[in-house]
């Protein structure tokens, strides 16, 4: 297991998984990744939100579409929650968006967004938007918070080739579950145009929400 | 175990075996689903050793042998010790209306034996199609109230080949998320835009709907077989005929047991002759095997030329046509049956109800008794099973996280007796596991 060497503390991370369109999916992956899909036909939108208050990366909050994808499965190493593709990161702050291109070469918008967190009871509003453009909106619902430690496969690609880094995600508080309670509106905006937002499900199959938390990277590997 | 390596107890002070085995089961088969690299057999080392822990630790009780016919009571082997457990409480088969084991049946399969010897010996469109085949769909035919019947060697192949006998790339199908894994694999096999609805929300199956124009296709189920709820088929025949799409129902778990004459939930809802293609399976309450097709004469014609999972398998068993064929004749004759099924089924939610087990929205002869507790799930299973109780659990992948549970089907042949002592099981056991309140001691018995 490579070692850890980016580390990102968040109070809350919020992920929600949505059925999206494979034509979509297929679109936005490099040509040696493909979709995972949950039905025929219906790949996997994942959207994640974080506010952090510190790491290598400093205080920002960041918005990440993804699309889930296979892990790289190796006999003897440890099996992964879920790999994921990211195809565009959305932050707040300029020094962040630099060091997620510059060491992470995770494609971003390159503006800044807004991004609101609003706890209610068992569940959190998620507001994205940019330069006064709503982006998406987001509910996640809880169920029971426990300790955890996953590991996830993260892709990368850029002109210079293709890339994975093991994520670890930590934290006190994780909750998960398949209820369908949340939702998701998602707006005509440069950050979603490659999806068709008619055709990616307005609720979640899963809902994931991680409090008091950090993000670990290990060292990008070629491919 | 390597999937898990980081998480072994020998790593940590204090490990157990049984961290071992828990760690073993924070997975399932969703994690080998897929898996990246070149090898076609890249995943079976990992799946292997995960299967070394997991199996033992709860999946071996799936597919156990039984020693006799399906019936209330039945003699299991435990895989896991070579014992073998007598007389456990059956809540795991299919058996709806006790038919697969009656006197009657057997003798009719014997017959056939003697007539027809064993296999059809041929595809149907071909040599595999004997007297035995067309008297059973003439009289189903006959008993659907439909112009014609096509049998198929499985209930799965059934909508495998309807489904894409009909649909073809470009059209459009939009089935209930919780359709059947045959219906899904039909319309992998159509090659049509396939779509999915939320469960029985016909707001989004409008949604869908409208934004498509061209032939389509909409699929729901008569009782859903997770959860034992019944398709809300007034309101979805609305919809799809309001945007021109024809109605597959599937009737596997409703077929002789919904209707006024057991046609099914179309027409329990006095929607038969609405609905367009009617699906149904032998093998639930009939007690055989195979399934089958019923609608208009054009569409049957069509699908006997167009059905590929029909006409490449050999036709079923003669023997056990005659047996479903004796069973139809033995549900016409006797609707006390499903008098009796339906007085189990009300009998049963009740108890289950006073003993304050979870069984969502069935309002059916399949109760999920819900659980959910994914990592606990199998452990109950065994407990249930020592403690009389022979019933499948099911866990996610096939439901979603946190909705485990033992999905509980009740037969006409069950007594009061069974009944109750099975429900006083069950409360007993989840009572133990927190899972519902202190009441067993509470549950009534009408017969003492």
């Amino acid at each position: 297991m490579p070692e850890d060497v980016g580390h990102y503390y968040f109070n809350n991370g919020v992920n929600c998984l949505f059925e999206m369109p494979t034509s979509d999916a297929r679109r936005l992956l490099p040509a040696h990744l493909q979709p995972l899909e949950v039905q025929h036909e219906r790949s996997i939108l994942s959207v994640t939100a974080f506010d952090f208050y510190k790491g290598d990366g400093g205080v920002y909050q960041e918005a990440v579409l993804a699309i889930l994808v296979p892990p790289r499965l190796e006999a003897g190493e440890r099996l992964p929650k879920a790999a994921l593709f990211p195809f565009l990161v959305g932050t707040t702050t300029e020094p962040s968006r630099r060091e997620g291109i510059d060491r992470w070469r995770l494609p971003h918008l390159m503006q800044d967004i807004e991004v609101t967190f609003e706890e209610g009871d068992e569940c959190i509003d998620i507001s994205v938007g940019a330069g006064g453009d709503p982006i998406l909106e987001m509910t996640a619902t809880s169920y029971k918070f426990e300790a955890t430690e996953m590991l996830f496969h993260t892709f990368m690609s850029d002109d210079e080739g293709n890339f994975v880094s093991h994520v670890t995600m930590e934290g006190e508080g994780y909750s998960e579950h398949e209820f369908e309670r949340g939702s998701l509106t998602l707006y005509k905006h440069e950050m979603t145009k490659g999806l068709t937002l008619d055709e990616v499900n307005d609720y979640p199959f899963r809902e994931q929400w991680l409090k008091q938390g950090v993000e670990k990277f290990t060292s990008l590997r070629s491919l | 175990m390597s999937v898990a390596k980081s998480k072994a107890p020998e790593d940590r002070p204090g490990g157990t075996e049984g961290d071992r085995v828990s760690s073993a089961m924070q997975y399932d088969y969703t994690n080998f689903y897929f898996g990246s690299g070149d090898d076609a057999f890249a995943m079976l080392e990992p799946f292997s050793e995960w299967w070394a822990e997991s199996h033992p630790a709860g999946y071996y009780l799936y597919g156990l042998p039984m020693q006799g016919a399906p019936e209330t009571r039945v003699d299991i082997r435990d895989t896991k010790t070579g014992k073998i457990l007598h007389d456990l409480l059956n809540f795991a088969s299919y058996n709806y209306l006790g038919l697969s084991y009656r006197p009657e049946v057997k003798e009719a399969v014997i017959e056939a034996t003697h007539l027809y010897g064993n296999g059809a010996s041929g595809s149907p469109i071909l040599s595999g199609s004997m007297e035995i085949h067309h008297q059973l769909a003439e009289r189903l035919a006959a008993f659907k109230g439909k112009e014609a019947v096509l049998i198929f060697p499985t209930g799965y192949s059934a909508n495998l080949g309807v489904i894409a006998g009909l649909m073809r790339s470009g059209d459009l199908i939009i089935a209930d998320q919780y359709a059947h894994a045959s219906v899904v694999d039909g319309m992998i096999l159509s090659k049509a835009n396939s779509r999915f609805f939320r469960h029985n929300k016909v707001e989004d199956l409008e949604r869908k709907l409208k934004r498509f124009d061209g032939k389509k296709l909409v699929i729901v189920e008569g009782v859903y077989s997770m959860d034992g709820d019944i398709a809300v088929l007034p309101e979805i025949m609305e919809v799809s005929k309001r945007y021109g799409a024809r109605v597959l129902i599937d009737e596997a778990h409703s077929t002789f047991i919904y209707g006024e004459t057991g046609r099914g939930v179309a027409e329990h809802f006095g929607l038969d002759d609405e609905v367009d293609i009617h699906i149904g399976t032998f093998s639930k309450s009939l007690g055989g095997q195979g399934g089958f097709v019923a609608g208009s004469k054009p569409l049957i014609d069509y699908l006997r030329g167009f059905s590929r999972s029909r006409f490449f398998s050999c036709g079923i068993s003669p023997v056990v046509a005659a047996g479903i064929l004796r069973a139809l004749e033995i549900f016409e004759a006797e609707p006390e049956l499903r008098q009796r099924l339906w007085a189990n089924v009300e009998y049963m939610h009740s108890l289950l109800n006073e003993g304050g087990v979870p069984v969502g929205n069935s309002e059916s002869q399949v109760v999920p008794i819900l659980v959910h507790d994914d990592a606990r799930v199998f452990e109950i299973g065994e407990a249930l099973m020592r403690d009389g109780i022979y019933i499948n659990p099911v866990q996610y992948p096939a439901v979603p996280k946190h909705k485990s549970r033992f999905r509980m089907s009740i037969s006409a042949a069950h007594s009061r007796e069974e009944l109750e002592q099975g429900a006083r099981i069950i409360t007993r056991v989840l009572e133990r596991y927190g899972i519902c309140p202190k009441t067993s001691d509470t549950i009534t018995s009408t017969t003492g």
